[in-house]
């Protein structure tokens, strides 16, 4: 049987799909009767998604003009 | 897949506000407020791709058309153009890019230098060295394009140069300026189960809300007091996409070394969002919302 802190351990390979067939039926047999560890799992997941969306950075216009410019004086040499 | 058009009735009323109509051949995709739409046109899978942004009708490039993009309501991605408004195969591009024809490099550098900004200032928290970062990017891959062996994205391939130009100036930093703290972690009783159920169930709808202001804050705050090496997996990873392998190349380590800096690092991040929606009371698509 599988802890709390067992199941954590692997979610990183089991949301990649690559925990062997056997620990992932272990995993999923723990998260069958383990509220908390559902909920972890789910927070686990959303944490990149929430990051990436925080993180976003916009190019600002002049950063792209700069780049334009720098690029065509290089390059054209 | 069969690619979607607008539906008559939302292609009328774009038509009315601006004048315009859509040449709806070249629409490929639609989603929904931030879900996936996956609907990309076969044909058009490895073409580069830009999205008009709704009501301002700007063009934003997408990079390369795959599947699983993620578009706004009612954003019309559209299949490459070139500078005469053709359709443009990316290999086509390419194959001019190498025998020197600027304005086909541009055309790839449009479609990947927001992306590649994006990924500069995350790592170095600094507009000024992630302008000049995307400089030294566009330059490095326009003098190895030769060397591009067209096995990759061109898109992975300009990330994988960005993020070695970062590193290196990483590198070169003496002291980081902000202060460390160590990883959180989920604590544990003695037998293995967790200790605390979180306090809101913030994953259930976090994802589809709007970002509270000091949410975001927060975040950033978190990423920042990463070790080093794990906020550069992190980011590399989770936030800009490379490969397992790809990171690994770069920073010479192992993929399972990779994979455990990536999941202690999640754990951490995880451990700060928790943390900041139960302090601060709030559950999702609060006030303030971006």
């Amino acid at each position: 049987m599988k802890t709390c802190k067992d199941s954590i351990d692997v979610l990183l390979q089991y949301l990649d799909g690559e925990l062997p067939a056997e620990e992932a039926a272990a995993l999923e047999s723990h998260l069958g009767c383990c509220t908390p560890c559902v909920e972890f799992l789910r927070t686990y997941r959303s944490t990149s998604n929430l990051c990436k969306r925080a993180l976003a950075a916009k190019l600002p216009d002049s950063v792209a003009a700069s780049l334009d410019g720098f690029l065509r004086e290089r390059l054209k040499k | 897949m069969a690619p979607k058009s607008p539906t008559p009735k939302s292609e009328a009323r774009r038509r009315e506000k601006t004048g315009r109509r859509m040449p709806e051949s070249r629409v490929i995709a639609r989603g929904f407020y931030n879900r996936p739409a996956v609907e990309v046109a076969p044909e058009l899978l490895g073409h580069l791709g830009e999205q008009v942004v709704p009501f301002l009708g700007r063009r934003k490039p997408l990079g390369e058309l795959q599947e699983g993009l993620t578009f706004r309501p009612h954003g019309y991605p559209l299949a490459a153009l070139s500078p005469d408004d053709d359709l443009v195969p990316l290999d086509e591009l390419l194959a001019r890019a190498r025998e020197g024809d600027l304005p086909a490099f541009e055309s790839l550098v449009a479609a990947t230098r927001e992306q590649v900004f994006g990924l500069a200032l995350r790592m170095l928290g600094s507009d000024a060295e992630a302008a000049e970062v995307l400089q030294e990017t566009y330059l490095s891959a326009w003098q190895s394009l030769g060397n591009f062996r067209g096995d990759a994205a061109f898109s992975s391939w300009v990330y994988r140069i960005a993020a070695n130009h970062c590193l290196m100036r990483l590198r070169h930093r003496k002291v980081r300026a902000a202060a460390e703290e160590a990883l959180s972690e989920p604590e544990f009783t003695p037998r293995g189960s967790l200790a605390g159920m979180p306090g809101e169930a913030w994953g259930r709808s976090a994802e589809d809300d709007a970002l509270d202001a000091e949410l975001r804050v927060a975040i950033q705050g978190a990423t920042d007091a990463l070790p080093e090496a794990h906020r550069e997996v992190f980011l590399l990873k989770d936030v800009d996409g490379l490969s397992y392998e790809d990171i690994a190349g770069l920073l010479g380590e192992s993929v399972p070394a990779i994979k455990s800096r990536l999941h202690r690092a999640r754990l951490s991040l995880r451990e700060a969002i928790d943390r900041f929606y139960n302090e601060k009371g709030l559950k999702p698509g609060g006030q303030d919302g971006i």
